[in-house]
């Protein structure tokens, strides 16, 4: 329906029909104030009809709980876009999305309080229309109830500069996942900025010892590459809401640290090679740790 | 050449002793006719013997036809001392003198009027060529000079165009730097 059908849908005819027969010139001011707002409100819409506009937010949100996994209904109703919420209880409705009580929800801040999975439904629509796919775990159970907070920090930040237009895309860890090599260390989400690749790693608990070091040498391997791999990332951003964290990632990437080289040995024991490495220099200001207050 | 006289003045007052008056007359006048022919063929052999003599001194280089019979006259008792003896000598060295000294006075000649001022021509030709050719290795040096100037000229500029681009690319590359910083803390402005 174009906007010329639309707004002659709402024929000033009407309204003076209705002043003919209230006579009233209040009336016929509230009718042309009518439809300036829908006027106002095609022209927000790009032209495109309410339905239209309802079925790609349906298939935004489905698209969403797809790639990241699991989302939760703030999320959605962000990514909506809408300031209304109910998005994500009409997909729950229409059984194409499965809400999920969480362990932790409403009890610890930043967990929601229900975790939101698609369906055999949801995920059949959004399969219809993607062109990669991704497996994809039906099983609400099987969703880490102690990585809610972290992943749910990632998708909200996320969606917040997809909505506000400060990154040009995404890619979250599964699919990043799926165009790596098995075993390749990957980042909680890639946020494509204008021309460079963004790795964000959320940082919620202190790592330790081998943890500590695979987590270094990852995101070093990721800048700098090697003979057999161009660098992943142009930059990285570890983010936390730990002062504690921070300072420890800042020692830890700082250039001349020294990590260790892990690997696994024939009876799948981690060992480590006894080849200490020092955090290169060109990685200086490549790597970010940023304090977040949540 | 007395002895010819003496025995014809004896014959002369032998004969006019003898005969009448005219008739020695007469002998006399043939006598003294013969006696002029005798002088003058006496006088002719001594030139002939003379010119013989001269011709021969030194080197005898007159033909054989002009002093065959001065040749034999010399041999018939001739002196040959008079003037002629000097007169062909002289003329001989002239004569012997004469192609040496015209070679010599045309070569002179040549020489003076030719390959004298050549010569001189050359010379300054030449000192013009060597003049010339300092010149043009003085030029030829400058020139090696400012084309070295101008190769390293070159190089330098090549050197500082390469190190501008380098410093372009990376005055690029932290622009560029400083732009993904940008963008990187905007987006995480989000987690805020």
């Amino acid at each position: 329906m174009s906007n010329t059908s639309q707004i002659a849908l709402l024929t000033p005819a009407d309204g003076e029909t209705m002043n003919q027969q209230t006579d009233k010139p209040k009336k016929k001011e509230m009718n042309a104030g009518l439809l300036a707002a829908h006027a106002v409100r095609l022209t927000r819409m790009n032209g495109k009809t309410p339905l239209q506009i309802g079925a790609e937010k349906t298939k935004t949100a489905l698209d969403w709980v797809y790639r990241w996994g699991w989302s939760s209904p703030s999320t959605l109703d962000k990514l909506g876009g809408s300031a209304r919420r109910g998005l994500a209880a009409r997909l729950v409705k229409n059984g194409l999305l499965r809400s999920t009580r969480t362990e932790s929800g409403g009890a610890v801040r930043g967990v929601p309080g229900f975790i939101l999975t698609l369906t055999e439904t949801g995920q059949a629509e959004v399969e219809r229309f993607r062109e990669n796919l991704l497996p994809y775990q039906l099983d609400q159970y099987k969703v880490r109830q102690d990585k809610l907070r972290h992943d749910h920090l990632a998708q909200m930040a996320t969606a917040r500069a997809v909505i506000n237009g400060k990154i040009a895309g995404f890619k979250t860890e599964k699919e990043l996942a799926e165009e790596s090599a098995k075993g390749v260390k990957q980042p909680d989400v890639v946020w494509l900025l204008d021309n460079s690749l963004l790795g964000l790693e959320v940082e919620l608990t202190g790592k330790f010892g081998r943890q500590l070091d695979q987590f270094v040498y990852g995101c070093v391997h990721a800048l700098v590459g090697n003979a057999s791999q161009r660098p992943r990332f142009h930059r990285i951003a570890i983010v936390t809401d730990s002062p504690a964290i921070k300072k420890r990632y800042e020692q830890a990437f700082a250039p001349g640290a020294k990590y260790q080289v892990w690997n696994k040995n024939s009876r799948g024991y981690w060992v480590s090679e006894n080849q200490v490495r020092t955090v290169p220099d060109n990685v200086k200001g490549r790597i970010q740790c940023q304090l977040i207050e949540d | 050449m007395p002895a010819h006289r003496g025995l014809i003045v004896a014959l002369v007052f032998a004969l006019s002793s003898c005969t009448d008056t005219d008739m020695l007359e007469r002998e006399n006048k043939a006598l003294r006719q013969q006696i002029e022919v005798r002088q003058a063929q006496i006088d002719y052999n001594e030139k002939q013997a003379s010119v013989a003599r001269g011709c021969d001194l030194w080197r005898a280089i007159c033909p054989d036809s002009m002093v065959a019979r001065g040749r034999a006259a010399l041999a018939d008792g001739y002196s040959g001392s008079g003037g002629w003896f000097w007169l062909s000598f002289i003329l001989k060295l002239v004569a012997i003198g004469a192609a040496p000294g015209a070679f010599v006075g045309v070569a002179a000649w040549l020489w003076f009027r030719f390959a004298k001022p050549a010569a001189g021509e050359a010379e300054a030709a030449r000192m013009i060529v060597s003049s010339a050719q300092a010149e043009a290795e003085k030029a030829q040096q400058i020139a090696t000079q400012l084309r070295q100037d101008a190769q390293n000229t070159a190089m330098r500029l090549a050197a500082e165009r390469k190190n501008l681009v380098e410093i372009q690319h990376q005055t690029k590359l932290a622009r560029d730097e400083l732009k993904i910083t940008k963008q990187a803390m905007d987006a995480l402005s989000s987690f805020s």
